[in-house]
């Protein structure tokens, strides 16, 4: 019986085969890893409608992140400060910026500053600030070295895999005091010191971290 | 247990038809039958598909830039993401309802009952719970309408100038709220004339009081410390404006431990001895309520033969005890009783008799001579001062009804409606729309745009209670404050204070805090400051009317009970009007919340139906389904056939509140209206109807059929496995046994070890539910969960997450009740669990059975292996589209009203398409306890929280207290005294699923000398 395909057809046409399946392989691979929050996500930082430096406000003035972050403690939103807030010290200092003309505008007309939002989880998961913060999380856990940002950007990629990582293993996360929870730069060099009061604080406050769904999804 | 159920839950159940098999087996039937329905065929299906995959594409790529809108100034009381809590009242005929609202910014989203107010005590009925999904309603009236068009509100203040110069000739025709404040404006327009028209107003009560002490007087009623309560006609656990508290009242008596000494014999000491009283009601009713469902001897007679049974038993009391009112036992000895209530009457007489403390009721469609009798047993035996109370009538004490309307109305008059709908509730023997015509303009300030709107000059919107400021006082006359949690959604919206004020000269542009302040003022004597105590506990303590001391008025008592016991017992059938446990008396029907909650009884959802015994539907040859014609004076209505179990023979039951022409996009099309055939004259019984078969049909949704937990009774051996879901005992079987009936068996699968610092677990009482849905409702409003049509309960795709289970015990003609509320069981060996492919369906180490809604792909097997039938599949994106338009698809116009979306709780997940949901006891409670115990001591290593840290929603609302919810590891809670009470059991318990939902097993404390107790008891 003659063949239907030359010898070279075959060899071609298994080359063909298996390409698309090493093609269909790294494509799925590259979009598995590419496509996570690690990737899409950390480094957003859009530009926003007055350009506030945390670098300034934080970093070389030093204002309490609660001072504008005014729920953190008590509600599950770290809630954006009020124009009202702004406008405590800038009605005297810089006054007459045509930098924060939108913020003397919202005081003035109560329409609020359309602050753009840099962070965001799933609406089926539901992330407590308070809990964290009370609890010896600080704030650079999550969000990066705000104190040293001119501009905000995502940090971390906050999936579920990475709030896992944490959950799994809090203790080189926890602070042993409030203080120490805001000072964003006291993880910079961990002192054999720092390490025991890491862990002294994981052990006295029984912190073991929720790994089941109910904890964040309801 | 044998083949035949002892319980049942429906006619067709026990005479299992083949549409019932039909039903139970195929509950869920393969997909492709469901297509074809409402017109998508296979080409239109695959356009339909087409389009949604050309349009998924890759858009969901891009991250969409999102805002964070701060205040610009920050509201002193409110933290973005904590919720706040404002205490309010909901005006209502018969006395306000204290509540506390649960506002997330500014958004109202949950109404619970107002924990320090005497008549709520934290409790909630089905309408309170409801109210929130009224203020968001899009069907709302927006738009002032003069003839029907269009106008606005400055063309009717133009106009008002000319309508309202002589005020002589304005009629004001008001619903029956008790506001100090509008009385206080009413005074203020002495000229005008007032109306007052309620449709479900307890006239008999009135006329009944003024019979028997020469005034209309208001009873307050105790049902905990009775023994023995007598209920003629009066559906006190149900409709009754008091509910709420009668429920917890009766609820605290129906088991109570009582130790007391007695002597030893052998060692002639005292000792204590234990034992257990409860409560014994006597129900005599024609229609079967939630309270005839919670007797334990209930006599099924028709409406207008109760008066003749409260005579009777009068006589049979005040023979042995007459207590005075000896020249009225003699009128009424020669009373024409009913023969088949004779053994009732004679039981409940003696118990009566024979009782420390008792309650004789009388209902308010009763007429006043039953009201009056029932004041003169209670006085004869001793109660009034103890569980009844009286009081002077709150309100309006001296405006005239509708009758007096018609007569007095004349052509040059201005007819002002202020709330209510008159021109579809009045007696069909007055004609509204005609007095519309006639007066030379009428104007009608009102929620909704509906059918006395459309036939009015002007139509104003009207403002809901949580929109604007008012005043009310509740049934016993203590004090609330109505304090608007948002200003109005839709802006011309105006509250009857509002306008009222604009008619006046002194309150003219008045604010109507000023004017709620005034009336504060002049019920108080007191100061805006206490204005402000009294706003934030939301009443005035210690406001209460007077309690008032009888006298009664013994001639005219005794003529008018010689009349009456002269009287003749009506005809054949007999058609008996009944309020509405969803709708009330019509103005709840445009609420889904409440058209899809079943009738506590019937199960009935979306409609109303003509309620009629078994033996009388078999003699006028009718089935469920059929429509019949009931004629009476000339004027008809057609409405489809209930067959309802317990209903008394030749007595039909109709409800209010259904057949709405002009209404919202919810309630088109459903029900029949029944008020065309009452009568002024004859507000709730006629006698002597007309009943003729049409031929018609109509499809009634009932749920009684769904969530079959004994689908396997066609397999005799599994049958005999499956023990009774809703267990009763005698109060002699508690007294004496002590082991549990259970069947015990091994658990079906492993369970996950459970070490989380909680375990969560819950106890439902069957001994005090009384099946009032307010936990199913309270249950929607809290976890977001959406209605679904009628077209699609038809097929058994309700999302409630919590049911409640009616069954039946015992004959058709007066079957027994039970009240079994079924949620997600939680079970410890799970067998949901096993079967979701993609874990979605896991536990957690608190014992909680949870769903990942992200996780589910919609397999539906772990709604098909549970054995509670406790779980819900989103077959549509309910929450996303209108519900007629469901299956049109991707092609249906997506979204929601933006109102509808504040109501949503922002801690609820709201779930979409394609994923199963079921209970998950109110998650989001545990977790924020849990977080505020971290956050309140963040430095100690465990956080025990005490018993009551953790209400779910439906433990918070129910007003029996049925519900118990803690911590099984922490012995403090209260749960675990619960359950290790003998009464405790699980359901299923032979399928080894060990839930942490359990039973308490219904007691019933029987008459002996009604049923002779059976062998197995004692």
């Amino acid at each position: 019986m003659a063949l239907f395909f030359t010898r070279r057809a075959d060899v071609a046409f298994r080359a063909v085969i298996l390409s698309a399946i090493a093609g269909l392989v790294i494509t799925t691979w590259a979009v598995y890893y590419y496509f996570t929050p690690k990737y899409t996500r950390v480094g957003y930082g859009p530009e926003q409608p007055v350009p506030f430096s945390h670098a300034q406000h934080v970093g070389q003035i030093g204002i309490d992140c609660r001072y504008c972050h005014q729920a953190v403690m008590e509600s599950p939103h770290s809630t954006i400060p009020t124009a009202e807030t702004c406008m405590a010290c800038h009605s005297l200092i810089k006054p007459a910026s045509p930098l924060l003309a939108p913020v003397r505008q919202s005081y003035e007309t109560g329409v609020p500053v359309p602050w753009k939002r840099i962070h965001k989880v799933p609406d089926y998961a539901y992330f407590n600030h308070s809990v964290h913060v009370n609890r010896g999380v600080s704030c650079v856990s999550c969000h990066g070295k705000i104190n040293e940002m001119k501009v905000v950007y995502q940090h971390e990629p906050q999936s579920m895999s990475w709030c896992l990582d944490c959950h799994r293993n809090p203790t080189d996360r926890l602070r042993p005091d409030l203080a120490a929870v805001l000072d964003l730069n006291w993880g910079d060099d961990l002192t054999p010191e720092k390490r025991a009061a890491q862990e002294q604080t994981a052990k006295e406050r029984n912190i073991k971290p929720p790994q089941n769904c109910q904890s964040c999804h309801r | 247990m044998n083949e035949q159920p002892d319980d049942w839950r429906s006619l067709e159940e026990l005479s299992d038809t083949p549409e019932y098999r039909d039903f139970v087996e195929g509950e869920f039937p393969p997909t492709a039958a469901l297509l074809p329905d409402e017109g998508v065929d296979r080409r239109r299906f695959l356009q339909i598909m087409g389009a949604s995959m050309a349009l998924a594409g890759l858009t969901g790529c891009r991250r969409p830039v999102m805002e964070i809108l701060p205040y610009s100034r920050k509201p002193e009381e409110i933290v973005p993401g904590l919720p706040t809590f404002y205490a309010t009242a909901i005006p209502r005929p018969g006395g306000c309802f204290p509540i506390l609202v649960e506002s997330h910014e500014g958004r109202p989203t949950k109404i619970e009952g107002n924990p320090e107010h005497p008549h709520s005590k934290g409790k909630t009925d089905t309408f309170a719970q409801s109210a929130i999904l009224d203020l968001y309603d899009p069907d709302r009236s927006q738009k002032v309408l003069k003839d029907g068009n269009p106008s606005t509100l400055a063309d009717f203040e133009s106009a008002a100038g000319n309508l309202f110069n002589n005020l002589a000739k304005v009629r004001f025709l008001i619903e029956n709220v008790s506001s100090p404040a509008l009385r206080m404006l009413a005074k203020e327009l002495p000229e005008a004339s007032w109306y007052v028209y309620e449709p479900l107003a307890n006239e008999g009560l009135d006329e009944g009081t003024k019979l028997a002490f020469g005034k209309a007087m208001t009873p307050s009623y105790h049902l905990g410390t009775a023994d023995v309560i007598v209920s003629l006609d009066a559906d006190l656990l149900g409709l009754d404006d008091n509910a709420v508290s009668h429920i917890r009242g009766f609820a605290s008596h129906r088991l109570r431990e009582v130790k007391r000494v007695i002597e030893d014999k052998e060692t002639k000491k005292d000792k204590f001895e234990t034992i257990f009283t409860m409560s014994r009601l006597y129900v005599a009713e024609n229609q079967l309520t939630t309270t005839g469902s919670m007797a334990d001897h209930r006599l099924p007679v028709k409406g207008s033969d109760v008066a003749g049974i409260a005579l009777a038993l009068a006589s049979a009391i005040l023979d042995k005890k007459a207590g005075g009112f000896d020249g009225l036992a003699k009128e009424i000895a020669s009373a024409k009783s009913v023969p088949e209530a004779q053994d009732w009457i004679k039981a409940a007489a003696e118990d009566l008799l024979a009782a420390d403390r008792s309650l004789v009721v009388a209902g308010p469609r009763q007429p006043a001579i039953v009201h009056a009798i029932a004041a003169v047993l209670n006085d004869a035996l001793g109660n009034t001062g103890n569980t009844v109370v009286w009081r002077e009538r709150q309100g309006w004490k001296d405006a005239k009804g509708l009758k007096e309307l018609a007569s007095e109305l004349t052509k040059d008059d201005t007819l002002v409606i202020l709330g209510g709908n008159p021109a579809y509730n009045a007696p069909g023997d007055i004609d509204f729309q005609a007095l519309l015509k006639k007066a030379k303009a009428s104007v009608h300030l009102s929620l909704y745009a509906d059918e006395t709107s459309v036939h009015s000059t002007w139509h104003l919107p009207m403002s809901h209670f949580l929109e604007a400021w008012g005043d009310a006082e509740a049934h016993d006359g203590t004090y609330s404050v109505i304090q608007p949690l948002l200003t109005p959604l839709y802006g011309e919206t105006r509250s009857a204070l509002e306008f009222l004020a604009r008619r006046t000269t002194k309150y003219k542009s008045a604010t109507s805090y000023a004017i709620v302040l005034d009336s504060f003022k002049l019920v108080s004597k007191a100061d805006e400051n206490a204005f402000r105590k009294v706003l934030h506990g939301g009443f005035l303590p210690d406001s209460d009317s007077n309690t008032a001391t009888v006298k009664f008025n013994a001639k005219s008592l005794e003529e008018k009970a010689k009349s009456e016991s002269a009287k003749k017992r009506g005809g054949d059938y007999e058609l008996s009007f009944h309020g509405d446990y969803r709708v009330y008396d019509g103005r709840f029907t445009n609420n889904g919340w409440l058209q899809e909650t079943p009738d506590p009884v019937s199960k009935l959802v979306w409609d109303n139906a003509a309620l009629v015994a078994p033996i009388t539907a078999k003699e006028m040859g009718v089935q469920t389904g059929d429509i019949i014609r009931i004629e009476a004076e000339k004027r008809s209505i057609e409405i489809p056939v209930f067959v309802q179990p317990g209903q008394a023979k030749d007595s039909i039951s109709v409800h209010f509140g259904y057949g709405r022409t002009e209404t919202g996009r919810v309630s088109k099309g459903s029900g029949f209206d029944v008020y065309p055939l009452r009568m002024l004259a004859q507000p709730w019984f006629i006698p002597s109807v007309k009943v003729t078969a049409t031929g018609k049909k109509y499809t009634l949704a009932s749920t009684q059929n769904h969530g079959n937990m004994t689908e396997n009774s066609k397999f005799p051996s599994v049958a005999k496995r499956v023990e009774e879901l809703a267990r009763t005992w005698t109060l002699a079987q508690y007294a004496t046994h002590h082991e549990d009936g259970g069947v015990h068996s091994l658990p079906l699968i492993t369970h996950p070890s459970f070490d989380g610092q909680y375990q969560w677990a819950m106890t439902i009482d069957l001994n005090t539910c009384v099946g009032c849905n307010a936990c199913q409702l309270a249950c929607q409003a809290e976890n977001n969960v959406p209605i679904v049509g009628k077209g699609e309960i038809l097929r058994g795709r309700e999302m409630f997450w919590i049911r409640i289970d009616r069954y039946y015990t015992g004959s058709e003609d007066n079957p027994e009740v039970k009240h079994q509320p079924v949620a997600c069981v939680h079970c410890e060996a799970a067998p949901c669990e096993t079967v979701c492919p993609v874990n979605a369906a896991v536990h957690s180490p608190e014992g909680l059975n949870v769903q990942v809604y992200n996780r589910c792909i919609g397999t539906r097997y772990c709604a098909n292996n549970c054995p509670y039938k406790v779980r819900r599949f989103n077959w549509f994106d309910y929450h996303q589209r209108p519900l007629d338009e469901l299956r049109l698809g991707p092609l249906a116009p997506k979204g929601k009203a933006e109102t509808l979306k504040m109501q949503m709780n922002p801690d609820v997940t709201v779930r979409m398409r394609g994923v199963m949901e079921r209970c998950n006891y109110c998650l989001q409670r545990i977790e924020r306890a849990k977080i505020d115990a971290k956050v309140q001591d963040p430095t100690a290593a465990l956080h025990p929280l005490a018993d009551g840290a953790v209400v779910p929603a439906c433990a918070q609302a129910c007003p029996a207290g049925a519900i118990t919810f803690g911590d099984k590891k922490n012995k403090t809670h209260r749960v675990n005294k619960l359950k290790e009470d003998r009464r405790n059991y699980v359901l299923l318990e032979s399928v080894g699923t060990k839930p942490r939902t359990s039973y308490l097993l219904r007691l019933k404390n029987r008459n002996p000398k009604l049923v002779p107790p059976k062998n197995d008891e004692e």
